[in-house]
């Protein structure tokens, strides 16, 4: 079930978006994420559509793939329209017994939804075109200039590589350990609720033990490989701005004013 | 009594871009009693086999029969083979999971839905078994040293009684004291409880002076299968396929092909010794 | 004085129990004196428990000796100031192949310490090429370290250290996970950086037949070091090696009984073809 899961891997094809910096997705996703909330016009959303479109198809990543990211999230999806459908006050156009559905209610439903589509599409975008490693180095150096207020930057970045690293080692694990357990006779499927929350801890003891084993491992391990935090550390990969960079920090611009110009202006 | 199966076959993610065969068409019979050596390098598929025997894996096609009973029968319960045929992982130690050894031991047993009592008995039998002492039993297994870990891991699914006891890789990691230990003790429990043992390992040297059978694996196929005199005799292709007959062989081999007249079969070191003795006797040479 | 010198050295864990009293001290190192010369190939033999690890594990200055005192290249490992001098001259290879590697590309875990020292960006690249041809995964370099067999993770961790220009490398039990396969690639590979690089090479081990290659043999038990000497010197003592759990490769065994019996043939075969010629000679 876990592999079903394809919001948030990284997906290995070669394209101008995989190879744009990090710090150009990271932002421009911000970016994008905060225009899906400034309009509220159907014409707002179609420019956002069209440049979503347009990412997607110079990431040459499958629509498919990411259309199957939303699986994961349709729940959310479905709770987030309903509630606006049927909870928004305003000219009722359908009433049974305590439902009602309110023009306004249908609007503000279909505006979430498409939203939150949006959203979730773009932000999947920018992991299936970074890998974790780029994604951390990013996040670092946006987040550099906070390291003046003593946030822990680096080591944060640090540990996020480290779990992106160990998380495909500890699911092999639990694997192992939940089949070495069944060998034993136990049983992690049946039973009600606090059966098989008693089920897991068989599993979860080993696994932790084996995580703080790992983890103090891994310690000493960078430690002798003189390892003392980020400072005076250099860079085997540094992160450089190049002519491609500018170019999409060029269309993001490019794309808050055509949002802004169209929505404002021509079809309000 | 015996487990049989029949052309038996496994694919990893089938229909996925990972689609890997990792058993061929086995046909083995495993008879009542026997001590079998497995053996194959890492991903030869000896691991796959293994999780089939008690029903961990599922075979894509073929049969497989406990006792002559089809495991893949619908009525058939799962739940028993896995009390019968009790596997043994790799660095079994990394399941601990109890606050006593004591406790962790009576796992498999109480699973089994037998009274406090008798769960009690086979916990001490199994811990005595292995050579845990009973100043060890409140102790968190925890604390043990690798070793004794490893007994106790071993313990739990002795607890069992199982019918058929799978280890895989046993003595992975331990020094050569503790490896002669856990493959004594387990040689001790084959002859004197009668259960039948399958070792998994990739130490020809280990396996040769326990076993009376050996199945080696490759590529997810059974490619040799008999006494480890009739298998070390293809050295060559065992080293084809990434493996090594014991030293022992292939000294033979050569003092054969030096002119030495000794015969090729000695698989451990006693037998050689005593082949070359025989052989210095007859020469005169003492 | 040597690359990694020990006088005296005394190592103690005090074991205590839930209040935190002391319940007792276990002596894990005990008075070694060793002294290992650049670019020797010297292989530390024991069981478990034996002292070996806990040894090692100074010539790193992970652990700080109780008593007595470690140089590394001259430099005194209880000195703080050293502590970095110290772990870039002599570079550790761990036991588990996994939980050693930090990044999540093969290159970029071999430039992992050279980023913390502080080398420069096309220096390290220089330096990753360097390790990662020295140690044979080059053409694995942009590969996940997930992907890989346990053989070449190490042989990825081992580039690691290299990546770092150390004078001596220390191996903790390198082997003690891998297969066949994986353990003969990992000698191999140790064997080749002694020799063509000229590392000083310190192998933590249980295994014999990886011994047979080094200079020295060092053999310990209880925490001391019980004996020393060329591996022929070493495994020409069968009876006291069974004596320290530990055994002989099945050549060195078989020439033993034979020997015992009667048979005239020299001390301390390591090879089949020396034992083949010794006996065609009879």
């Amino acid at each position: 079930m876990i592999r079903d899961i394809t919001i948030g891997q990284y997906y290995p094809v070669d394209s101008v978006i995989h190879r744009l910096d990090p710090r150009v997705k990271l932002m421009g996703t911000l970016i994008y994420i905060i225009s899906l909330f400034l309009f509220k016009s159907f014409t707002g959303y179609l420019v956002a559509l069209v440049f979503l479109g347009a990412v997607i198809k110079l990431s040459r990543v499958p629509l498919g793939y990411i259309l199957r990211g939303l699986k994961a999230v349709i729940v959310l999806l479905f709770f987030t329209i309903g509630f606006n459908i049927f909870l928004t006050p305003g000219q009722v156009i359908w009433q049974a017994w305590v439902f009602k559905i309110t023009r306004e209610g249908l609007r503000s439903g279909a505006f979430m939804g498409i939203r939150l589509i949006f959203l979730i599409v773009g932000s999947s975008l920018m992991t299936f075109t970074t890998t974790p490693n780029h994604l951390t180095d990013g996040l670092e150096r946006l987040l550099g200039p906070f390291k003046r207020l003593h946030m822990p930057v680096h080591e944060v970045s640090m540990m996020m590589s480290i779990a992106l690293r160990f998380i495909p080692i500890l699911l092999e694990e639990t694997d192992k350990i939940m089949k070495a357990q069944s060998a034993r006779g136990a049983d992690f499927e049946s039973g009600g609720l606090i059966k098989k929350a008693k089920s897991l801890v068989p599993l979860l003891v080993p696994l932790f033990v084996s995580a703080f084993r790992r983890a103090n491992d891994l310690a000493m391990a960078m430690e002798a490989r003189c390892y003392r935090g980020g400072e005076g550390r250099t860079k085997m990969k540094p992160l450089k701005y190049g002519r491609r960079d500018y170019i999409a920090y060029g269309m993001i611009a490019l794309y808050l004013g055509a949002l802004f110009l169209i929505t404002r202006y021509l079809w309000k | 009594m015996s487990i049989i199966l029949d052309k038996v076959n496994y694919e990893y993610s089938k229909g996925t871009a990972y689609e890997k065969k990792a058993l061929r068409n086995i046909n083995l019979e495993i008879r009542d009693g026997e001590f079998i050596g497995l053996i194959g390098h890492t991903g030869s598929g000896k691991s796959t086999l293994i999780q089939h025997l008690n029903g961990l894996l599922r075979a894509t096609s073929g049969a497989i029969y406990y006792n002559g009973q089809d495991i893949y029968d619908e009525d058939y319960k799962m739940k028993d083979l896995r009390s019968k045929v009790g596997l043994v992982f790799q660095y079994p130690e990394h399941q601990l999971f109890e606050t006593t050894v004591l406790r962790d031991v009576k796992f498999g047993p109480s699973n089994q839905g037998l009274p406090a009592l008798e769960v009690d008995l086979r916990a001490y039998e199994a811990l005595k078994q292995v050579g845990i002492g009973e100043d060890m039993l409140d102790l968190s297994p925890f604390e043990l040293s690798g070793g004794q870990k490893r007994r106790v891991a071993i313990a739990g699914v002795l607890a069992m009684k199982p019918e058929v006891l799978i280890l895989d890789e046993p003595t992975a990691g331990l020094d050569p004291k503790g490896r002669d230990e856990i493959l004594d003790q387990i040689a001790k429990l084959h002859q004197e409880n009668k259960i039948t043992v399958i070792l998994v390992s990739h130490s020809m040297e280990d396996v040769a002076k326990y076993v009376s059978r050996l199945i080696v694996m490759n590529r997810g196929e059974a490619v040799f299968d008999g006494s480890p005199k009739k298998v070390f005799r293809h050295y060559k292709e065992l080293e084809r396929i990434g493996l090594a007959a014991p030293q022992v062989t292939y000294v033979m081999n050569e003092l054969a092909e030096r002119g030495v007249m000794v015969s090729t079969d000695a698989t451990t070191v006693e037998e050689a010794g005593a082949e070359i003795l025989q052989w210095a006797k007859k020469c005169g040479i003492i | 004085m040597g690359i990694v010198d020990t006088r005296k050295l005394v190592f103690e864990y005090i074991r205590r129990d839930e209040e935190g009293n002391v319940e007792g001290i276990n002596r894990a190192v005990d008075e070694v004196d060793i002294c290992v010369e650049k670019g020797e190939f010297i292989a530390v033999l024991g069981h478990n428990g034996s002292g070996k690890s806990t040894l090692a594990k100074h010539l790193n200055a992970i652990l700080m000796p109780t008593e007595g005192t470690v140089w590394v290249g001259g430099m005194d490992t209880a000195e703080e100031e050293n502590l970095w001098n110290i772990r870039q001259t002599a570079g550790m290879v761990f036991q588990n192949p996994d939980n050693q590697i930090i990044a999540n590309v093969v290159e970029e875990d071999v430039g992992f310490g050279p980023e913390n020292i502080g080398v420069p960006t096309e220096e390290i690249w220089q330096r990753v090429e360097e390790s990662l041809k020295a140690v044979g995964m080059y053409e694995y370099r942009a590969h996940s370290p997930n992907r890989l067999s346990g053989g070449q993770k190490q042989r990825v961790a081992i580039a690691g250290i290299m990546a770092m220009k150390p004078e001596c490398i220390v191996l903790d039990e390198p082997t003690a996970m891998l297969d066949p396969n994986g353990r003969k690639e990992v000698i191999r590979t140790i064997r080749q950086l002694n020799q063509q690089e000229n590392v000083t090479i310190i192998l933590i081990t249980h295994y014999m037949e990886e011994v047979i290659h080094a200079d020295r043999v060092i053999v310990m038990d209880g925490g001391r070091v019980v004996m020393q000497g060329t591996p022929r010197e070493v495994f020409s003592q069968v009876e006291l090696l069974k004596k320290y759990r530990l055994d002989v490769p099945q050549v060195t065994l078989l020439a033993y009984e034979l020997k015992k019996k009667g048979l005239p043939i020299r001390d301390g075969i390591l090879s089949i073809p020396e034992f083949v010629e010794e006996i065609a000679k009879l």
